[in-house]
């Protein structure tokens, strides 16, 4: 197997801007979908989980909260919530939430204030570090920002339009278990923080399983010079504590 | 002297942040500005003091420095006849009708030709804040600049022949900064979105120990048996005072509080001894308000006051930011403030702080908070944390740093345009 390579760590700052296209009811709603810029539809369906990265679960793409909330047709916005999930790539999505929308109708549209403005964004990286092994990727992780969890779980693969490239490293790199997450993470409902958390428990599992096959499968002698070493350090830690 | 020296000395900014809010948003930061450090930045404002946007350059600046962004400060001069012209297009942008005449729309062409000429404006990367120095781009844009105008103001109630005067010189930026969505009219260039902020570390924001926070309100005689209730604010009308007397003298029929109103005048702003006035005829004879008229520099006066304060009021009509509740909320204080501008980005209602939108509902939400001290400190504390993730200056510094790097991937601007004053 040909040496995929250094990884380049990188978090990302979104430069957001407002766009022209409004919406007050389903029928500009659908609309505006139409017409969006991609960078538009990355702002409202994936960036939201960037913007409240530890709560509980992955807030709602903007589409579906402003039709939930401020038209008031919970109805529509399941269907909506349901399309943003659907579909590898920029235009497969547009053309879900578009279905979604075709028959939904429509009632009497808000006002200016309450109307919804699309915004578009335009991703700026901040290149960080380079890694040359999973153990050195995880480190890395670990301490990192929401911004950098974000690029590589989200938008990353948005910009790929297809599987992930850092789990398509992981498993180059002998790593399937740590590339799951990285692959589910788009269509999954949990926030930032609670798939950077399986991330780092999927890395403990797997160091603690190799340490336990390495002890399983080295020489009696190296075993038991082993086993001496963590005696003597436990003795040590007991007379540290209970010295007076 | 057009340049601002900025304060170098002393424990590092970027040391201080990292401990504030953590390595990794610092490092994304650092990151960032590795990749400016080939550029030169020039921020343009009308005055360095008083003033949000004077406050946040002073530290906003040497936090760029010290990220190793080149970066200078330069400062439009005016007279009084520019002053009074830009007030009232502050106010005619405010929705307020206002005098724009010709022959004061001419002098502040005049004014900004001159200060093309004085001011160092050869930076990759110009940032011109308010409508004051927005003319400048006509007289001094070369190609291969990126200039970019900072909007501080709410101008979503904009009267039209305000945005009309300030639409063409617009258009000749790369791009356009606001603080809300809702303040942004349409516009020919990319119209960006980033708050301003605080920061934690300023006499205004920084923690003080108690003796200190009596020793500076003493000269106040403030009563210490009553709670406070604090508005810290220009006196401005559209930062409404005599409303929140009036929302004072509801509340105080159900409750037991002293009512402090505290402000200055930024050395632009010619109206504030007018209003002064106005409050303290609304006012007169209370003995549980007080009204205090302090300098530009009373940083660490306004820090203890919110300190000591239980409830602190932001009962603006009209808001572009209110620097006041981020700084209320970093003190962990429990906030009233008007639903407008961009005051609900910061106030969270019954998250961070409550949201009113009335003198009644004002007045009912500070006797709520007066008779509920775990709701204080639950949305003290929430307050705190919001402003830890949002409005600092870490986020700010972060976000300029990302348009001008945006910008760079797009073509540059228009060349400069023929020199003429538009009328």
């Amino acid at each position: 197997m040909s040496d995929p390579g250094p990884y380049t760590l990188c978090g990302v700052v979104h430069a957001v801007r407002v766009t022209p296209v409004r919406a007050h009811d389903l029928v500009t709603l659908h609309a505006g979908i139409e017409r969006a810029e991609p960078a538009s539809l990355f702002f409202h369906l994936v960036q939201p989980a960037l913007r409240a990265p530890a709560s509980r679960e992955r807030p709602p793409d903007d589409l579906s909260a402003w039709v939930g909330g401020v038209l008031q047709r919970p109805d529509v916005a399941e269907r909506l919530a349901h399309a943003a999930r659907q579909g590898a790539g920029v235009e497969e999505r547009r053309r879900s939430l578009l279905a979604a929308l075709a028959k939904a109708g429509t009632r009497a549209a808000v006002d200016e204030e309450a109307a919804f403005t699309f915004h578009a964004t335009d991703s700026v990286l901040a290149p960080l570090a380079e890694v040359a092994t999973p153990e050195e990727l995880v480190e890395q992780l670990a301490c990192a920002d929401a911004a950098v969890w974000f690029w590589h779980l989200l938008e990353e693969p948005w910009r790929a339009d297809g599987p992930s490239p850092l789990a398509g490293w992981l498993r180059a790199h002998g790593a399937p278990e740590l590339a799951v997450p990285f692959e589910q993470a788009a269509a999954s409902t949990r926030s930032l923080d609670a798939l950077r958390r399986e991330v780092v428990t999927r890395w403990r599992r797997t160091r603690l399983a190799r340490r336990v096959a390495f002890r399983h499968e080295a020489p009696d002698a190296e075993r038991v010079q082993q086993a001496a070493r963590e005696a003597a350090r436990l003795a040590h830690e007991l007379v540290r504590r209970h010295a007076p | 002297m057009s340049r601002v020296p900025i304060a170098t000395g002393g424990p590092s900014v970027l040391d201080g942040y990292r401990a504030v809010v953590g390595d990794g948003p610092v490092r994304v930061l650092e990151a960032l500005a590795r990749r400016l450090r080939d550029h030169r930045l020039v921020m343009v404002n009308s005055t360095a003091i008083g003033g949000g946007v004077a406050e946040i350059l002073h530290r906003l600046v040497r936090l760029l420095l010290e990220l190793g962004v080149p970066t200078t400060w330069e400062v439009m001069a005016g007279d009084a006849p520019f002053y009074a012209f830009t007030k009232a297009l502050h106010n005619a942008l405010h929705g307020i009708e206002a005098p724009l005449t010709d022959e004061a729309r001419a002098h502040y062409h005049a004014m900004n030709e001159r200060a093309a000429r004085e001011l160092e404006l050869n930076g990759d990367l110009v940032l011109i804040h308010d409508p004051q120095p927005a003319a400048l781009v006509l007289h001094r844009r070369t190609p291969g600049q990126r200039w970019v105008w900072r909007c501080h103001v709410d101008l979503s109630h904009a009267r039209p022949e305000a945005w009309e005067l300030l639409a063409p010189l617009v258009a000749h930026y790369d791009a356009a900064v606001f603080s809300h969505p809702a303040f942004v009219p349409p516009m020919a260039v990319p119209a960006y979105l980033v708050p301003p902020s605080i920061d934690p570390f300023s006499d205004k924001n920084r923690e003080l120990p108690e003796p200190d926070v009596e020793r500076l309100l003493e000269p106040f005689a403030l009563p210490d048996h009553v709670p406070l209730v604090t508005q810290v604010s220009r006196f401005d009308r559209l930062k409404d005072p005599v409303g929140v007397v009036d929302a004072f003298a509801i509340l105080r029929r159900r409750a037991r509080a002293h009512l402090v109103l505290a402000g200055g005048s930024a050395d632009d702003d010619p109206e504030g001894a007018e209003v002064l006035a106005e409050v303290r005829a609304r006012a007169a004879g209370r003995d549980d308000v007080s009204l205090l008229a302090l300098p530009p520099d009373a940083h660490l006066v306004i820090n203890a006051l919110q300190h000591r304060s239980h409830v602190v009021v932001q009962k603006s009509l009209r808001e572009g930011f209110a620097l006041t509740v981020a700084e209320a909320l970093w003190k962990r204080r429990a906030v009233v403030a008007s639903a407008v501008g961009g005051i609900p980005l910061q106030v969270l209602h019954n998250r961070t702080g409550l949201l009113v939108r009335s003198i009644e509902g004002c007045a009912d939400a500070v006797v709520r908070l007066l008779e509920a001290p775990e709701l204080r400190r639950r949305l003290g504390a929430e307050g705190r944390e919001h402003v830890r993730d949002n409005f600092l200056h870490t986020r700010e510094a972060r976000d300029y740093l990302a348009v001008f790097l945006a910008l760079g991937a797009a073509a540059p601007g228009p060349a400069p345009a023929a020199v003429a004053a538009a009328g």
